[in-house]
């Protein structure tokens, strides 16, 4: 896959400090392989306020080279704009610069504040042990210790994402295709694409949209539960909760995974657990110490 | 995709190349990278160089991506051939590469009949198939 339109992680949490706000974070380009974003992409962050695995709200974002930097344009669309693969929507951010050095360049347009740009990536796993067939140790090895990543970064007011605090999120990214715009790459909770599809699923899984995933995903999900030692209906309960593949957060909530997902949460750790079925519990590293404290709250690129 | 390489093709009468594959992890869980050993040996010289790398994405849909830090250059010390089956011996040169607790040596138990290459990946030897 195109490592511009890579998806490695994406985060909801509300606005430490500032319960009406909520932070939106969307992260691809896996150890910063390629040097831009994708210009001819549209990248969303997707919000369903109806619990329909539909989008209501999208803010999408495109990127247009620009004397060897890049300026970025973020649109936010609601009700049927929102289901749309294109660039419609009305502008938030209109040629906003992308940050390629260690300083983030921030713009503000009304309650809304936005970042592009390289980035310290977040995530923490020891990906070593994990590939080593789950062989974690205590301490472990943080593979993403010193990874860089490519981030989107919005701030915005609650009233945005809709009147219900109970929403969904998930990201995409849609590349153009035969004259028409393909969506390439999703992630609503993270890992489960990793996890649990095999082979070919796994494009099936990127393409898809998530109002067809319980109908499409949930034997697969089963499957890998069930050699983990979940009885069949245990496994087809928890693919119930873990499809469809989208983030449930709750705005009016500072808590963190499995509303929504902050920075230092320890994804990894809970999923192993539910996973695993308890028989792992860690993979042996935490979060890093290098997130800032106010927006865009990603860390200083290494 | 990954560059195509024969399967352990003899290129002259004392010289083999070969590429082998497996997903990683492997067992209950879908495979995330593939591990990748392929090069070529000279029985005669007891010569040849082997590289070993991780490609992100499984073996289906491997990337050209190697993962930092992993790749392996291993220099060919000895070559043995017991019927179908050769058995390399070689050196990482480069100790910087290593992990800790990773040895510089390094074995790899080519199996032409059955098609499978076997060698270690991080601290277990694990079994790869030969394209």
């Amino acid at each position: 896959m195109d490592a511009r339109v890579d998806i490695t992680d994406h985060f909801a949490f509300q606005k430490p400090g500032d319960p009406s706000k909520s932070i939106l974070i969307m992260n691809v380009n896996p150890l910063a392989r390629a040097s831009a974003f994708n210009p001819d992409a549209i990248y969303e962050i997707l919000i369903d306020t109806d619990a329909d695995a539909l989008p209501n709200v999208a803010f999408k974002m495109n990127f247009a080279d620009v004397n060897g930097g890049q300026l970025v344009t973020v649109r936010r669309a609601a009700d049927s704009l929102a289901l749309g693969r294109d660039l419609t929507g009305d502008i938030i951010f209109q040629n906003a610069p992308v940050s390629f050095t260690s300083t983030p360049t921030i713009s503000e347009s009304g309650d809304f504040k936005f970042f592009a740009g390289l980035r310290s990536d977040p995530f923490f796993f020891d990906l070593l042990a994990f590939l080593n067939g789950l062989k974690f140790t205590t301490p472990g090895t943080d593979f993403f210790i010193k990874a860089n990543v490519f981030g989107m970064a919005l701030e915005v007011p609650n009233s945005a994402l809709g009147s219900n605090p109970d929403i969904g999120v998930w990201v995409r990214c849609l590349t153009p295709e035969n004259g028409d715009f393909t969506q390439v790459d999703r992630m609503g909770r993270p890992a489960i694409n990793t996890v649990f599809m095999h082979g070919k699923e796994k494009t099936m899984f990127n393409r898809a949209q998530p109002n067809t995933d319980v109908a499409r995903f949930t034997g697969d999900i089963v499957a890998v539960l069930e050699q983990f030692g979940y009885s069949s209906s245990q496994a087809g309960s928890l693919a119930a909760i873990l499809l469809p593949d989208i983030l449930t957060y709750n705005f009016n909530s500072s808590n963190g995974f499995l509303n929504g997902r902050r920075l230092f949460d320890d994804v990894i750790d809970i999923e192993l657990g539910l996973v695993t079925n308890g028989t792992i519990t860690t993979d042996g590293v935490g979060a890093h110490t290098d997130y800032l404290s106010d927006f865009p709250y990603l860390g200083t690129p290494h | 995709m990954l560059p195509q390489v024969g399967l352990l093709t003899p290129t002259s009468k004392e010289a083999f190349t070969f590429r082998a594959v497996a997903g990683v992890p492997g067992g209950i869980l879908p495979s995330y990278a593939s591990y990748v050993v392929q090069g070529g040996v000279n029985l005669a010289t007891q010569t040849g160089v082997i590289t070993k790398n991780l490609f992100a994405g499984p073996p289906e849909a491997a990337s050209a991506f190697a993962l930092p830090g992993l790749a392996r250059i291993v220099r060919v010390t000895t070559v043995r051939e017991m019927g179908s089956t050769l058995e390399i011996l070689g050196t990482v040169d480069d100790a910087s590469v290593l992990l800790k607790g990773e040895s510089s040596k390094v074995q790899i138990k080519v199996d032409k009949s059955a098609g499978t290459v076997r060698t270690p990946f991080i601290d277990e030897e694990i079994e790869l198939k030969l394209e």
